[in-house]
């Protein structure tokens, strides 16, 4: 991966850069991931309180963007383990839900609702965030085979589920 | 699996602008000072100290004890220009050099059978034999950075030799 020559003290105003460097992509993985806008911004407020508590030297900035990154899909992970994602409503009793700058898009909302965790993270870095499978595979500690595997699955479930042919992607 | 018009709408999702305020608050006793190197300098300053290391230690001089102790009549009888000459035996704990600009000391090379002029060698193991033609004028020799006189002492009709300061 890519990265420039930066040695850096963090004071608090590195937090708040850093913040808007990468909140907006945590939180629409967050989002991905736990399907309400509460959740995903407690859990991006998780990651940013224990980058700022922890003191952990990071090689580069893409070092630093791929910890970022899997530590919220872990937070995630984490949240929906313990029962701790609210309730939301079921999609089919919403209606005319336009798309907000804070939410995403309603067709990605319904490709990944009950989408198994582990297909989740991948394809949402893969082919939401545009990330290689490579960068992926780094970014989430997986082995590349376990990466194209898990692609390959989560197309499979989205084909089986809306029973779609097409790909547009 | 996901239109070009959904990927971009996904790209353009934001976080709200209430969650940077809930961050910074919550982060804001926390603050950790952090370090950021890139690996590439690492390794260069690893191998520039590397490098100076190797280099101090190949190109330092031998500091180990050394005795030279003179032998007449060692291997002369074989070389038969030599009118008279001495073998200085050089031993040392260590590795031993030598060098000097002199025309009259010699060693032997085993490959061309056959004695050379001695101008330096470097990293001889413990002992080295040097033959000095016997000359009337002094000669310089320098071991281990140590000089060394070596002349004809008429009045006891020997070789002697002695350190001398550079």
């Amino acid at each position: 991966m890519k990265g420039d020559t930066v040695m850096a003290f963090a004071l608090d105003t590195e937090i708040e850069k850093v913040y808007d460097e990468y909140a907006d992509q945590l939180y629409r993985i967050a989002l991905s991931h736990s399907g309400n806008k509460e959740d995903a911004m407690d859990a991006v407020q998780d990651v940013f309180v224990k980058y700022a508590s922890i003191n952990k030297i990071f090689l580069d900035e893409e070092h630093r963007k791929a910890w970022f990154i899997r530590v919220t899909v872990n937070r995630c992970r984490d949240l929906n383990r313990k029962g701790k994602v609210r309730h939301y409503t079921p999609l089919e009793e919403v209606y005319d839900v336009p798309d907000k700058e804070n939410d995403l898009p309603l067709r990605v909302k319904e490709m990944l609702e009950d989408m198994p965790e582990k297909f989740k993270a991948v394809l949402i870095l893969h082919y939401l965030e545009g990330f290689s499978v490579e960068e992926t595979s780094e970014i989430l500690k997986l082995s590349l085979s376990a990466v194209k595997m898990r692609l390959s699955r989560a197309r499979d479930y989205v084909k089986e589920k809306h029973k779609k042919e097409d790909f547009y992607v | 699996m996901f239109s070009k018009c959904d990927i971009e709408k996904y790209r353009h999702t934001k976080a709200p602008s209430e969650l940077k305020r809930a961050v910074l608050c919550a982060t804001q006793k926390n603050p950790a000072p952090r370090f950021m190197f890139n690996i590439k300098t690492i390794s260069a300053v690893a191998a520039c100290l590397l490098v100076l290391i190797v280099s101090v230690v190949l190109l330092r001089t031998p500091t180990a004890p050394i005795t030279v102790t003179v032998e007449e009549l060692a291997v002369v009888n074989t070389v038969s220009r030599f009118q008279k000459s001495v073998t200085l035996v050089v031993e040392s704990e260590g590795k031993i050099d030598v060098k000097t600009k002199e025309n009259s000391f010699y060693v032997y090379d085993s490959e061309s059978n056959s004695f050379e002029i001695l101008n330096s060698l470097k990293n001889v193991k413990n002992k080295l034999e040097i033959i000095w033609q016997v000359s009337k004028d002094n000669a310089i020799l320098e071991i281990n950075g140590q000089v060394f006189e070596v002349f004809y002492d008429g009045d006891t009709s020997s070789v002697q030799i002695k350190e001398i300061k550079k």
